[in-house]
């Protein structure tokens, strides 16, 4: 029975059990570091985000949609926030917000499916890579984790999860990561569906102590059978794991009640109980805003705006916020000039919001000009490649060598 | 290729070719298989219906673009509104068609057309997100049915002046004086060569030779357009010349590299991954002495010894599409419910028509992850205990559901059930195809043991042991 000789050193079988009181005391700040990745799925207007309010050639391509200062929370004499990125500012003020300015690549390309999987694969725009950066980042240096060490809440786990080795747990419902067992004995229910249980591992080891993650190991080579029964027993596991913890640890702090917010408060929970997760990939939809831009932009700001502050208190309250960086991007920004129906075309820089305990708050990148010759077809050049934002958060925050990762060295920014 | 010797053809390996060339196969089919010989049966995999019924919305008028602009008769508001209902129903078809083609899987008379065109789906990606007319897709998808196993060549040109490919790939814009290179790389890189046969001057020079191939103005249909084409000298591949997109096509094939290219695709596909580069040189050989033809080099496959090897039994990680019409055909499910099929395909990673990308999807280990192994688990149960839909009245608002789609007695019929090695064998057949090793057969036997006597089965206890048998590893493949 050569298939059956993975084994779970330590705690998670055991752990299943969850009897003692300590599992899910929130771990310590001296933990693994975590990334939180969150897209802005439809491309986000940059420059209703982070506003340059002294800049004329903005305010001319922008009759209508533009923001004057008046309707922007005010950071410097050039730069204004959306008013309704009350949480942003509030972020921005305790310094734990970096803004990232004209984030992009060379050869921009305005398709939202190719540009995000040029941001997903993180390749050049004309190279097309099967795997994801954050896949990579797996096969590199997780290869000892369990397929848990990359954690998605929606439909499908992201392209940039896309690894030689299958990796990453995705739901959209963590009910839905049940599986419904037939009816029968237990034990042989769980054997038939190639589940391990291990009984024999000692209850009460704290998640906390798992920071390494458990210690399913994912191997690439092994035969197709023993490839099913791992992931299923890792299926089973994980899905324990999230249903124990967010039955034990509760919310300490209110979350607002948009679908977004109660996705963070769920990232939120998982963090202090223990997740053996080191990337949560997080999306919101609607940025592509073409027509009657205002409200729907302001309102989905707000949206983002107050689930991170939320998410960031409940972090910071916890002793949890040393640990974990969040990047928020979208795919691309959109067009300098407005068009006819009140909204704004695909684009292609935009700033890129890095926040967390380890962030060195402030205004990062260059902001891109905005007079008619520096335009690219009518778009803000970029002048930070993504990559380099991917790489300081791999650099700097999750001590690894960004190389293997990126394919090519880029230059981390300061903001960590 | 050594060729299977004819006494070993049997019940096992005859379940393997129609499971592998096809979806799933019922026990009746195996057996008829069986009773003819492994050349009669692989002839017959070729033989193409007549007629395929189309989607209900493949009406003439799909064929032409809108043109809402040139409605001068109407309001803005009504166009808008036009506009909107053109949008809703292009998203109603799109659904559809992945929804259709399940069905076609699951009741074609040739299965092998159907599974050759999900292999040509898959290898010349082309996603309605880009394309966004579900018309276009339906297009190119009947090219690859009709040139499902043909002419290698002559399906590449199809493709080559396919709308949906002409959009989604940008040949269509691409014109003389600047020519897009993007199906020029594409069709080298990932549609015959491969990387590294090949140099960015010969992308390049290929562009050019492209330019003008087109799609019509007004409607879905191709066009060769002289005007946008580029006829000056091209040096491709060593030859030069004022070549045009078949000259180019005609190039690449000329090469050895695409034979073996197209062959281990192939291979990869029905068999196993990573054949020998002796199985490879030897049918690249029979592909090339066969002008590029598929069934030549289908039969070949089939026929030979190594893919009925240790190697190829039962080895295959079922993709979303093989899981969900080959569960259906072990279920007797015709016509699947349409939200379930949808659900499923996108829950389990193969939306069809929307590939990942244009290098298509990955197969193998990559259909399964943690989430996709539950909701396949999952959604066996689902298919297992659907019921049936009952469309609402006027006066019974409410959507009502009637007796269950699968009926227990089909799958397991009451002349089996004298005794439980006969019903746990006819089972395992129907669900299983070609028999578990040795030692999963054990681990089913143990649970049959501790099931009642057959003769008390009722209808719900054969719907929970097929529910065990499909939520297993093993059922996942093939």
């Amino acid at each position: 029975m050569k298939r059956r000789e993975f084994i779970y050193t330590t705690a998670w079988g055991g752990t299943i059990g969850l009897s003692a009181p300590s599992l899910f005391a929130d771990s310590t700040s001296k933990a693994e570091p975590i990334m939180v990745v969150i897209q802005l799925a439809g491309g986000n207007d940059g420059l209703n985000t982070v506003v340059p309010i002294n800049n004329d050639h903005y305010y001319a391509a922008r009759p209508k949609l533009g923001l004057k200062p008046a309707e922007t929370l005010k950071i410097n004499e050039s730069t204004g926030l959306h008013k309704n990125l009350t949480g942003m500012m509030t972020l921005f003020e305790s310094g734990q917000l970096a803004l990232v300015e004209g984030v992009g690549y060379p050869n921009p390309n305005r398709s939202h499916f190719r540009s995000t999987e040029i941001w997903h694969t993180g390749s050049d725009a004309n190279k097309v890579e099967s795997y994801g950066w954050l896949g990579r980042y797996f096969d590199t240096y997780c290869a000892d984790q369990p397929a848990s060490v990359g954690l998605t809440i929606g439909k499908q786990n992201p392209q940039a999860f896309a690894a030689a080795v299958p990796t990453g747990v995705t739901f959209n419902d963590p009910r839905k990561l049940q599986v419904k067992k037939a009816r029968g004995n237990q034990n042989m229910m769980m054997e038939m569906m190639g589940i391990e249980e291990d009984d024999d591992s000692v209850a009460g080891d704290s998640i906390g102590s798992l920071s390494g993650g458990g210690n399913i190991p994912r191997s690439g080579n092994s035969d197709p059978l023993s490839f099913l029964e791992k992931t299923a027993t890792e299926a089973n596991i994980s899905a324990q794991q999230i249903d124990a913890i967010l039955k034990k640890v509760k919310p300490e702090h209110q979350f607002p009640g948009t679908r977004f917010a109660q996705e963070l408060k769920i990232v939120s929970q998982l963090i202090r109980g223990g997740m053996p997760s080191k990337v949560y990939y997080l999306s919101r939809g609607g940025f592509d805003t073409h027509t009657n831009q205002v409200g729907a932009h302001a309102q989905l700001l707000k949206e983002v705006g107050d689930a991170l502050l939320a998410f960031n208190n409940e972090l910071e309250k916890t002793g949890q916020n040393q640990r974990v960086v969040v990047m928020v991007y979208s795919e691309f920004g959109r067009r300098v000039q407005e068009n006819a129906s009140g909204g704004t075309d695909h684009g292609v820089a935009a700033p890129v919001f890095v926040m967390g305990g380890p962030v060195k708050g402030g205004f990062y990148g260059k902001r891109p000009g905005m007079a008619p010759g520096q335009l690219i077809r009518g778009d803000i050049a970029h002048t930070t490649d993504y990559r380099s934002v991917y790489a300081t958060l791999l650099e700097k925050h999750m001590g690894v060598d960004s190389k293997p990762i990126l394919l090519k060295k880029f230059q981390p920014l300061e903001f960590i | 290729m050594k060729p299977l010797e004819p006494e070993k053809w049997n019940r096992k390996r005859a379940a393997h070719l129609l499971v592998r060339s096809g979806f799933g196969a019922t026990p009746a089919q195996i057996d008829a298989a069986v009773a003819q010989s492994l050349e009669k049966t692989v002839d017959v995999l070729f033989q193409i219906p007549k007629n395929v019924e189309p989607p209900k919305w493949i009406t003439p008028g799909v064929a032409f673009k809108p043109d809402f602009r040139g409605m001068n008769a109407l309001t803005d508001d009504e166009r808008r509104r036009l506009r909107r209902l053109y949008q809703r129903e292009s998203a109603q078809n799109a659904r559809n068609l992945g929804i259709w083609w399940i069905q076609r899987m699951i009741t074609s008379p040739c299965p092998l057309q159907e599974k050759m065109a999900l292999f040509w789906h898959g290898h010349f990606a082309t996603s309605i997100r880009k394309v966004k007319v579900p018309y276009m897709m339906y297009k190119q998808n009947q090219t690859f049915r009709e040139h499902a196993f043909g002419n290698f060549q002559k399906l590449v040109t199809a493709v080559s002046q396919d709308p949906a490919m002409l959009v989604y790939l940008d040949n269509t814009r691409s014109k003389a004086g600047s020519p897009n290179e993007n199906y020029a790389r594409e069709l080298m890189e990932l549609f015959t060569l491969g990387e590294g046969h090949y140099t960015e001057e010969d992308i390049k020079a290929s562009a050019r030779a492209f330019t003008g191939w087109q799609m019509q103005p007004t409607r879905y249909e191709f066009i060769n357009n002289t005007r946008n084409h580029d006829s000056g000298k091209k040096t491709f591949l060593g030859q030069t010349g004022n070549f045009d997109g078949n000259d180019i096509i005609r190039i690449i094939l000329e090469q050895e590299q695409s034979s073996k290219f197209m062959v281990s695709k192939l291979w990869n596909f029905f068999a196993y991954e990573n054949p020998s580069t002796k199985i490879i040189d030897e049918l690249a050989q029979t592909f090339r002495d066969n002008k590029y033809e598929l069934k030549p080099l289908l039969t070949a496959i089939f026929t030979s010894n190594a893919f009925y090897s240790k190697k190829a039994m039962r080895t295959q990680i079922k993709s979303p599409a093989q899981w969900l019409a080959g569960s259906c055909m072990a279920l007797g499910i015709k016509d699947p419910d349409p939200n379930l099929s949808a659900n499923a395909m996108r829950t389990l990673g193969q939306e069809l028509f929307n590939p990942p990308n244009v290098k298509g999807w990955d197969d193998g280990y990559s259909w399964i992850t943690t989430a996709s192994l539950t909701a396949r688990y999952n959604l066996a149960n689902q298919l297992i205990n659907q019921r049936k839909r009952i469309k609402p009245t006027e006066d019974k608002k409410r959507r009502r559901f009637g007796g269950y789609i699968v009926d227990t007695a089909d799958v397991l019929p009451w002349n089996k059930r004298n005794r439980l090695e006969e019903a746990r064998s006819h089972l395992e057949y129907v669900v299983y195809q070609p028999p578990l090793a040795k030692e999963d057969r054990a681990k089913i036997d143990s649970f049959f043991d501790t099931l009642n006597p057959v003769s008390d089965w009722t209808d719900a206890d054969v719907r929970n042991i097929l529910h065990v048998m499909m939520s297993t590893p093993q059922y996942q493949l093939t």
